[in-house]
Formats: C-alpha cells, sequence, structure tokens
C-alpha cells in the first residue's frame, strides 16, 4: 500500500520503477562541510538477495546546499539565543561593561598622554659652557648632543642671550654695578615627550658631566621626570586589564554556550547519528557566540560614546577618542565571541 | 566482501569492566540478523562500536567499507550516512512535528531544500504514516513514533540499518507492524541487525541469530529457515 509513490528522479530509468520500489536507488551524498567530500569512497553497492535486484543508481549530483546550511545555523542561532535571551543579557551586559571600561581606560590612557606631552615639552636640559669656548667647539658639541636619542632641538644660547632672558625674566634692578656680563652661554637641549624621556635625560647628564667645555647641567627635577613613569604604570594597567578582560569575557561566553548545547543536546545527538559533520553542527553555536560578542561590543560602544560626550561637556578640554576605537570594541567583541564559542564547541561537544 | 566484518573485538569499560571480548562474526549484505541476549550482555555496545560511537580496545571492525579502528573523525559521516539506526526510545525530537522529524535528518545533512521536502514525503510514505506527517511525537502511538524513527533512519538509504531494541515499547501488535516494516526494508536490499530480548519474536520469524552472553558470542545459529512471514 505504501509502494505507489511517483518516482523521484527523472533519470531513473523506466526499467528501475517498474521492478523496484523506492529503494531502488541509492543516494550518493557528500557532507556539506565536510573537507574529505572529494574524496568518493566507493560505495559497496549491494547487490540484493531478495527477488528485486536494488540496482543501484547513483545520483551523481552533490545536492551540497550551503546557503541552506548557512540560513539553518543562523535560524537555530537565533532561536537559541532567543530561547536564553536572560542569560545571554546577562553574559552581554557583563561583556559590555568590560569592553567599556576598557574603552575608558584607553581615553584616559590617551588624555594623559597629552596632558604629559604639553608638560613634557617644556622639559629641558641646559648645559652651561665655559666663557672661552670657540663658536667650532660649540657646534661639534651640538652636532654631537643632536645625535643623542630623544633629542628634539637643541639651541645655542649665547652669553647676550642669556642675559637678555635673565632681564626679560626679572627685570635689570639685580643686575645694577655689575660690570661685565656674569651668564654664561650654554646649549639648550629640548626633548622629545614620551615615555623614554627620563631616560634620555640620565643619559646627557652621564655623557656630559666633568665635560672639560661644559660647567654645570642643569636637568629637570625629579617629580617633572617622573610623570614619564607614570604614562608608563598606567599603560602597563591599560594591558594588563586588557589582558583580564579577555579572559573573563571568553569565560562567560564558553558558559552561555554550554547551557545552549546542553539543552539542545538531544537535537545534537540525532544530528551526529544521521551523519551531520561536525562542522555543520558547530556552526549554530559559532554564530551565537559571535551574535553574543558582537551585541556585547555594540553596547559597549555606544555607552561609551554617551558617557564620553557627557564627560566633554563637564571637561571641555578632554581629547576625545577616535572614531576606531568604538569599531574595536565592535570588532573586539565579536573575537571574543567567536574565540569562545571555539572553545565551548570544543568541550562540550 | 562482507558489509560488516568483526574480528577478536573486544570493549573493556573502565579498567575492569569487560563489555564484549573476542567477538567474530561478519554480516553480508541484504543480510537479516537477531543480535539476542539478556540485558548487559553487551548488544547496545556491539551495535555502538558500529556506528563509530565508541572505540574497540582490540580486534578489527569494517563497516561498509570503513576500517572502524583507523577511521578518522571526519569520515565518520561518512560512514553514519550509510548506516541507519532506531531504538527503543526512538529518540525523536519532540518539538518538531513527525514530517519535520524526517525532514531534520536531511537538512542537517546539507541537503536541497527541493530534495528534502519530495523525499521526506516520499519516506512517510513507505512507512505509512503520510496522513500524520503534521503530528507531533507525543500525538502519535508508540509504534507510529518507531515508524517515523525507521523513515528517518532511511534518509540516506543505508546499505545497513541497525536497531537497538525497537520492539521494547511496543504492544504486540506494534511489534508485529514494526518487524514487517524491517522486512520489508530488507527485502529491498538493505542488511538489517536487530538487537533484542524477546525471544518469541525470534523464533517466530527465524533468520540468522548471534547470541550474546555476558560480552561475549556464544551463538550463531540459522532458525527457521524460509520461515518468517506473519500470517
Amino acid at each position: 500500500m505504501y509502494r505507489k509513490i511517483s518516482p523521484m528522479y527523472p533519470n531513473i530509468s523506466p526499467m528501475h520503477q517498474e521492478f523496484s520500489p523506492v529503494y531502488s536507488w541509492r543516494v550518493h551524498m557528500y557532507p556539506a562541510f565536510s573537507p574529505v567530500y572529494q574524496r568518493r569512497s566507493p560505495v559497496s553497492l549491494s547487490i540484493s538477495p531478495c527477488e528485486v535486484d536494488c540496482g543501484g543508481v547513483y545520483l551523481r549530483e552533490k545536492p551540497v546546499d550551503k546557503m541552506g546550511a548557512l540560513w539553518f545555523a543562523t535560524q537555530e542561532a537565533v532561536k537559541s539565543f532567543w530561547r536564553h535571551r536572560f542569560v545571554a543579557m546577562l553574559s552581554i551586559i557583563t561583556i559590555a561593561g568590560a569592553l567599556f571600561v576598557l574603552g575608558f581606560f584607553i581615553t584616559i590612557t590617551l588624555n594623559l598622554h597629552s596632558v604629559l606631552a604639553g608638560v613634557q615639552e617644556k622639559i629641558a636640559v641646559e648645559l652651561f659652557l665655559k666663557d672661552n669656548i670657540t663658536k667650532v667647539q660649540v657646534s661639534s658639541l651640538m652636532d654631537e648632543i643632536s645625535k643623542i636619542e630623544g633629542v628634539r632641538e637643541v639651541e645655542f644660547i649665547t652669553k647676550a642671550d642669556a642675559m637678555k632672558r635673565f632681564t626679560d625674566r626679572f627685570g635689570q634692578k639685580y643686575l645694577v654695578g655689575l660690570e661685565e656680563n656674569p651668564f654664561p652661554p650654554s646649549i639648550l637641549v629640548k626633548l622629545e615627550p614620551g615615555t623614554k624621556l627620563d631616560q634620555t635625560v640620565k643619559s646627557i647628564v652621564d655623557k656630559y658631566r666633568g665635560h672639560k667645555f661644559i660647567t654645570q647641567i642643569s636637568a629637570p627635577g625629579k617629580v617633572a621626570r617622573k610623570l614619564s613613569n607614570a604614562l608608563k604604570i598606567f599603560l602597563i594597567l591599560s594591558a594588563i586589564w586588557a589582558v583580564i578582560l579577555f579572559f573573563g569575557a571568553i569565560i562567560i561566553i564558553v558558559n552561555t554556550l554550554k547551557l545552549a548545547i546542553y539543552s539542545r543536546k538531544e537535537s545534537i545527538e540525532i544530528m551526529k547519528l544521521v551523519g551531520a559533520t561536525d562542522s555543520f553542527i558547530h556552526l549554530p553555536f559559532m554564530i551565537e557566540g559571535s551574535l553574543n560578542g558582537a551585541l556585547a561590543g555594540g553596547l559597549a560602544s555606544v555607552v561609551l560614546y554617551l558617557a564620553l560626550t557627557g564627560m566633554k561637556k563637564i571637561i571641555p578640554a578632554m581629547q576625545m577618542p577616535p572614531d576606531a576605537l568604538y569599531y574595536g570594541i565592535v570588532l573586539l567583541g565579536i573575537a571574543l565571541g567567536v574565540l569562545g564559542s571555539r572553545l565551548a564547541v570544543k568541550r562540550f561537544l | 566482501m562482507a558489509l560488516v566484518e568483526l574480528k577478536d573485538v573486544g570493549k573493556v569499560y573502565g579498567k575492569r569492566w569487560v563489555a564484549l571480548a573476542d567477538i567474530t562474526f561478519s554480516v553480508d549484505e541484504g543480510e537479516f540478523v537477531f543480535l539476542v541476549g539478556p540485558s548487559g550482555a553487551g548488544k547496545t555496545t556491539l551495535l555502538k562500536l558500529l556506528l563509530a560511537q565508541e572505540k574497540p580496545d582490540s580486534g578489527q571492525i569494517r563497516v561498509a567499507g570503513f576500517d572502524l579502528t583507523k577511521i578518522k573523525k571526519e569520515q565518520i559521516p561518512l560512514l553514519r550516512r550509510k548506516i541507519g539506526a532506531i531504538f527503543q526510545d526512538f529518540k525523536l525530537l519532540p518539538d518538531m512535528t513527525a514530517w519535520e522529524n524526517v525532514a531534520f535528518a536531511l537538512r542537517v545533512c546539507g541537503y536541497p531544500r527541493k530534495l528534502i521536502k519530495s523525499r521526506t514525503d516520499e519516506l512517510l510514505a513507505l512507512v505509512g504514516l503520510l496522513h500524520k506527517a503534521k503530528s507531533y511525537p507525543n500525538e502519535l502511538s508508540g509504534g507510529e513514533q518507531q515508524r517515523v524513527a525507521i523513515a528517518r533512519a532511511l534518509v540516506h538509504s543505508p546499505v545497513l540499518l541497525l536497531a537497538d531494541e525497537p520492539t521494547g515499547n511496543l504492544d504486540p501488535h506494534s511489534t508485529d507492524e514494526i518487524i514487517q516494516l524491517l522486512l520489508d526494508i530488507n527485502r529491498q536490499g538493505t542488511a538489517v541487525i536487530m538487537a533484542t530480548h524477546d525471544m518469541e519474536i525470534v523464533e517466530r520469524f527465524g533468520f540468522r541469530v548471534l547470541e550474546l552472553a555476558d560480552g561475549y558470542l556464544v551463538g550463531d545459529r540459522k532458525t527457521n529457515i524460509g520461515g518468517g512471514n506473519l500470517s
């Protein structure tokens, strides 16, 4: 009674249709994503011992529907995401929080950097020279100094310049009664701002202390120099935070997906049983993980933007981060999602 | 070459519990084999080995051209597309209709939509359940559920059908129906290995019987050849 079925494939010969029921052909299938599908393993075709010769009509077409597979995986991912929307929301908010703090840290570091750069630009080392130094000696000394790493600018200050500098600042009254210019000529070394400033100062002082033309060196005070260390500490803190965030977020995503995987244990079991490839089974979870990450990144970006715009109104001098930071946070979120889902799939499937 | 070949196969769970030992037999294409033995004799373990759900600890297994002792992970799906499997508890997904349950097996193997539709209709018709295509498993009787499971197991036109106590949860009438269906399938060229502890069925239908006890193969006999008809 259940054999009156129209033939499914036009390329099956009428003879086969006549003699053999539904089982007259073997569909030769290739898994959707399997790397091995080009290697055709010869199917040992059964010549039936029973009265009907099953023949074995191969269907050479490859029913690999990649778009269909992707569509299936996306549907499954969204369905599962919706089923666990509260857990997903929790994980998204947590990860978004972490990403937000990271973005905030980066903005603070950026601002600190620009403030420090402003301060450091004013920091200079001044080398006071002997009065009897010749112009040639000065210029060779300047050449030498400007070659030191971290030196931005070298300027020669003559005795007259030094005097002018003093009078500009303090007026003439202190110089009354002096017969000759008491100020020595000097070389003013301006430095490149940055974390290496401290080192540059040290190397200049070490090199020229006790030099035959140099009487005295005036280097910036300790506090000014330590500013560069503050920047360094901030950079390190940001990096440590980024690392902690990275692992934390991955653990959160792995656990969210663990729940998704467990709630679909039955269907995964059946998928394996009927010969779905591993990549096909994994794909929905990868998509779900990336979805979690992308939403967390997006949320963090939006909140960060709003928070910084609000702060800018209170502190107008604040420097805003480049737009790339917002995109970067979204991308980082997606990357976390993909990585987390890979780990989850590896561990629980 | 035989479809299924086992040679000195052993499987040990943990360190001490010997599930199977020294199992040697082969099954030809198109054969119908009963696998009998009391609970815990190793029937399910044996079927798991054939499905590559477990690896043997010793011996050699060849199924449908695959060497299961050396099979690579990415080849297991290919093997399973040549083997259908049904179980005592049917393993149907409760939130899908009968039609969707069968179509699911085709979908997850990446078949195109058109093919899925025609093939699913065809398989449901084969097991005589096209009129219940839209019913959910909890709306179907045990026998009907098992028939849906059989339709699903046949999606790839397997060369071998493994049945693990398929009638364990069924009333006598449904049992007969299911066995008749398995016989039909077998008659069309698919080898069937059916595990059961219902000796009455075995006696009634004949065919080859492999008997397991405490992990050992203690009997391989043919009973009542020429029988096997329900009347």
